[in-house]
């Protein structure tokens, strides 16, 4: 009889227990599946918003550079995608359209679902079954009112997105047309040693950034030895790493990792994460004994006695003996030896030059005409028969120059101003 | 009493339990979760026409889910794919249908076959599924009777429907076979016909000709028995006559190889079913040489010989008193070395064929792995294989731009 009693006891308590309204309020208003509905509504309508362009800046992988995609979400569930890239078609400005959705998975994604020439050139697996192995559905981590953070779902690289007004530029053919020009004028594959100098003062070389595949060494180390590497992306704001620059944060303020740069009034670039580490192009004095470039005169950009100099040179080249047409002449770091590279007609020459750095961009040009080292057979003999040729060696070496470009990251064109007379200067740039 | 209060206990019991779960239905259990989601087409969507035909004549007619916009959940991980073109998948929408569900309804008078058998998702990849490690290529996908994943959609050509035919028809009526199947077994004489000769690791370096004169009608049934009776099944409805006698040709053949199977890579073997002597003469072992079929001539009389070689006179060749040119054996030769026959014509370099050593014969065993097939649809699901053969051959034959057209105004056509 007991055990009825009890077991009848038990049941009811555990069925109350059971069925007694949770005294605890419900932590959502509505099921995951209903919020994670709203939030695909949302999102969607998020990206839909304002005209729905957006500039998404993509990286595929760890060891490509970074692609821009500007992004036009349409209310129909269409999205026409253009970019410019050397990976895309003929490397010129293509778009396509496809169709885009945000759908829910593990949260909310963005999908971009059906193929886009543009866009999936990216994530096919082209041949091998891997191509660039880039992603084609992003988990959407966060948004602002005009950003918004996604994250590759196969990858797992993060990816930004931002809006764009119709007051960046008037097409997308238009931004890709201004990039273009924007990244030539900051990044030029024929100079070397740009610099990252951290807030506190700590200097990196920076090599291959104009493939955006950046390479890194202190200055007092070697890239062999101390080399980092990180790819990254250019846009007509500034630039990306596509992970912070851990290697650099030791030495920066705050422990502030660097990974976002703004391009500053002079062209250089900003660190936004930490307000102070600064990307510079090589300093001018530096520019001028790069092996890779070849630094031609401006024949009109010659001033004070330059330039009377210069017009002497080439009169005196048309008469005898030479009787040529007087072509240019370099600055070169050539096999070693800096110097003054000329071609007159039929005739080329070396005269060359020790260069002193007095500081990043005052330079002293050492000559000594004595010397047999100075010249080769044809910049000799032009040396010593062009009384022109030696008035320019002798204005060029006389005093101190001060090197200057507008730019600060491509010093293309750069003047040489005399310290002596500042009205005795030259142009040099290079194509 | 005890009785009476035993009763009221469980009644007591059976009453408490009974206000639990009306008090937990209350609460909670009314609606469910899942958002209400409608199936009421947006008029303005950039896919309405599409969306609309899809559900006109695969969701509402088969409950097939046509998934066009691809989404990877829903695909392996391990394979890097992209998307399908909307134009292609439209395109292989209105083909799907016309060469698949179509030909089913035509051979079974009904939709119902496919509707109770057929996929219920089926899933489009732009690209194919490449193993990086491998390099094979999967083209189709059919997983446990419910999806049937056709890939490399971007690279088909809608207008060349021998080339689809093989890429894609073919593909859908492999996976379905599958699909029936996993409904109703392998016949077991099938099953046991090539036991032991299946390579599921290397059956992609198999040569085609060699594993027809197996008995196996791709290098892709010669993997496993499942894919065997699948590729049996698709190639017999969907290959046309003149691929046929191809195969039945290289399936009556002998093959043998000049290199080592024990220990070369099989993707380096060379398969010859032709062997000839080296100026036709067989005295040494060493002029034994081996031909394949473009080296090779077919005579009229059934004999072969080899593609432009003639048999070389023996050094010297002299003149002889008569003027004409003979070789050291005493033979006629032309001016170039060539040995002559009694009308004056260059002797060619006769070909003999490999002997069918593998222990099979490879046309009877394709032919009863068919009857096997086409027994089993005809007892087990009530189709005449060769009916659906004859359909889809049909439909091949008078295809062209304007059926293409035609079927795609299904969709843009629509209001």
């Amino acid at each position: 009889m007991k055990k009825y009693i009890y077991l009848s006891a038990m049941v009811i308590a555990m069925s109350l227990a059971a069925c007694a309204p949770s005294e605890v309020e419900d932590l959502f208003d509505e099921s995951a599946a209903a919020r994670l509905d709203n939030a695909v509504n949302n999102y969607t309508e998020y990206f839909k918003k304002d005209g729905g362009r957006w500039l998404m800046q993509y990286f595929a992988n760890a060891d490509e550079e970074g692609v821009n995609f500007i992004l036009n979400f349409k209310n129909d569930g269409s999205v026409e995608i253009s970019t410019q890239n050397v990976n895309v078609g003929d490397g010129t400005f293509q778009s396509d359209v496809s169709l885009w959705q945000v759908v829910a998975d593990y949260g909310p994604v963005l999908s971009f679902n059906t193929y886009n020439k543009v866009f999936h050139e990216f994530s096919s697996p082209q041949s091998d079954g891997t191509g660039h192995g880039g992603d084609y559905e992003f988990i959407i981590i966060g948004t602002e009112d005009n950003q918004a953070h996604l994250r590759g779902k196969k990858t797992g690289i993060d990816i930004i997105m931002t809006r764009l007004g119709s007051d960046v530029a008037a097409t997308d053919a238009d931004y890709f047309a201004a990039y273009t020009a924007k990244r030539a004028k900051a990044f030029n594959a024929r100079l070397t040693d740009y610099v990252l100098t951290t807030a506190n003062g700590k200097r990196y070389i920076c090599n291959d950034v104009s493939t955006m595949l950046w390479s890194f060494y202190p200055e007092d180390g070697t890239l062999l030895d101390n080399g980092e590497y990180m790819n990254a992306i250019m846009t007509l704001d500034g630039l990306r790493f596509m992970q912070p620059l851990d290697f650099v944060t030791e030495y920066n303020e705050n422990d502030v990792p660097l990974q976002n740069f703004k391009f500053q009034d002079d062209g250089s670039l900003l660190c936004t994460d930490d307000g102070a580490s600064l990307i510079t192009g090589p300093a001018p004095v530096d520019a001028l004994q790069q092996t890779t470039v070849t630094w031609t005169f401006n024949a009109s950009g010659f001033g004070g006695e330059f330039a009377t100099a210069y017009t002497d040179l080439v009169a005196q080249c048309k008469e005898a003996p030479f009787k040529q047409t007087f072509n240019w002449m370099q600055l070169r770091m050539y096999q070693g030896k800096f110097g003054i590279y000329f071609k007159n007609g039929r005739y080329t020459g070396n005269i060359y030059l020790g260069i002193e750095r007095i500081d990043g961009n005052t330079v002293k040009f050492i000559f000594d005409p004595n010397d047999d080292a100075s010249f080769d057979a044809n910049g000799k003999t032009h040396y010593t028969r062009l009384e022109a040729m030696q008035r320019m060696l002798s204005l060029l070496t006389s005093t101190e120059f001060t090197l200057s470009s507008e730019s600060v990251m491509v010093p293309n064109p750069m003047v040489g101003t005399s310290k002596a007379n500042s009205a005795n200067s030259f142009t040099i740039g290079f194509q | 009493m005890k009785k009476y209060f035993k009763y009221i206990s469980a009644l007591a019991l059976v009453a408490m339990v009974s206000m639990s779960l009306s008090s937990c239905s209350e609460k909670g259990m009314g609606e469910t979760i899942f958002p209400d989601v409608s199936d009421e087409l947006d008029p303005n969507s950039y896919t309405y026409k599409f969306d609309k035909w899809l559900k006109a004549n695969y969701l509402d007619v088969y409950n097939l889910d046509f998934q066009y916009r691809l989404q990877d959940n829903e695909t392996n991980m391990y394979y890097n794919l992209e998307p399908a073109t909307l134009t292609n998948a439209i395109d292989l929408a209105v083909l799907a249908k016309y060469m698949w569900f179509d030909i089913y309804e035509e051979v079974t008078g009904s939709k119902e076959f496919v509707k109770m058998y057929g996929p219920r998702i089926l899933m489009l990849v732009g690209s194919p599924a490449i193993n990086p490690q491998s390099g094979t290529i999967i083209v189709g996908l059919a997983e446990g009777g419910i999806k049937v994943t056709l890939l490399h959609v971007n690279s088909m050509n809608p207008l060349d429907i021998y080339g689809l035919n093989s890429d894609y028809f073919h593909t859908m009526h492999h996976e379905f076979t599958h699909i029936l199947h996993q409904t109703k077994s392998i016949p077991r004489e099938f099953q046991l016909l090539s036991l032991g000769r299946y390579d599921p690791i290397n059956w992609q370096d198999r040569k085609s000709t060699v594993v027809h004169s197996l008995g196996f009608v791709t290098p892709y049934a010669s993997s496993e028995i499942r894919e065997d009776f699948a590729e049996t099944c698709a190639n017999y409805i969907t290959l046309t006559d003149a691929q046929w006698e191809r195969i039945w040709l290289e399936a009556g053949r002998g093959y043998v190889t000049d290199g080592n199977e024990d220990s070369d890579e099989m993707s380096n073997l060379n398969y010859y079913c032709f062997y000839y002597f080296e100026n036709n003469d067989a005295t040494k072992d060493e002029n034994k040489k081996y031909a394949n079929e473009n080296q090779v001539v077919e005579q009229e009389d059934g004999t072969y010989i080899l593609r432009n070689q003639y048999q070389r006179g023996v050094a010297p060749i002299t003149t002889g008193e008569d003027g004409k040119r003979y070789d050291a054996n005493g033979a006629l030769c032309d001016a170039q070395g060539f040995v002559l026959n009694s009308s004056g014509a260059r002797i060619p370099i006769t070909v003999f064929e490999v002997e069918d050593a593998d222990g099979i014969d490879g046309v009877q065993m394709l032919e009863t792995k068919i009857n096997l097939a086409r027994n089993w649809f005809r007892e087990q699901w009530g189709i005449e294989l060769d009916d659906l053969r004859n359909a889809v051959q049909s439909r091949l034959q008078s295809f062209d731009a304007s059926t293409l057209e035609d079927l795609r105004q299904q969709v843009y056509g629509q209001q």
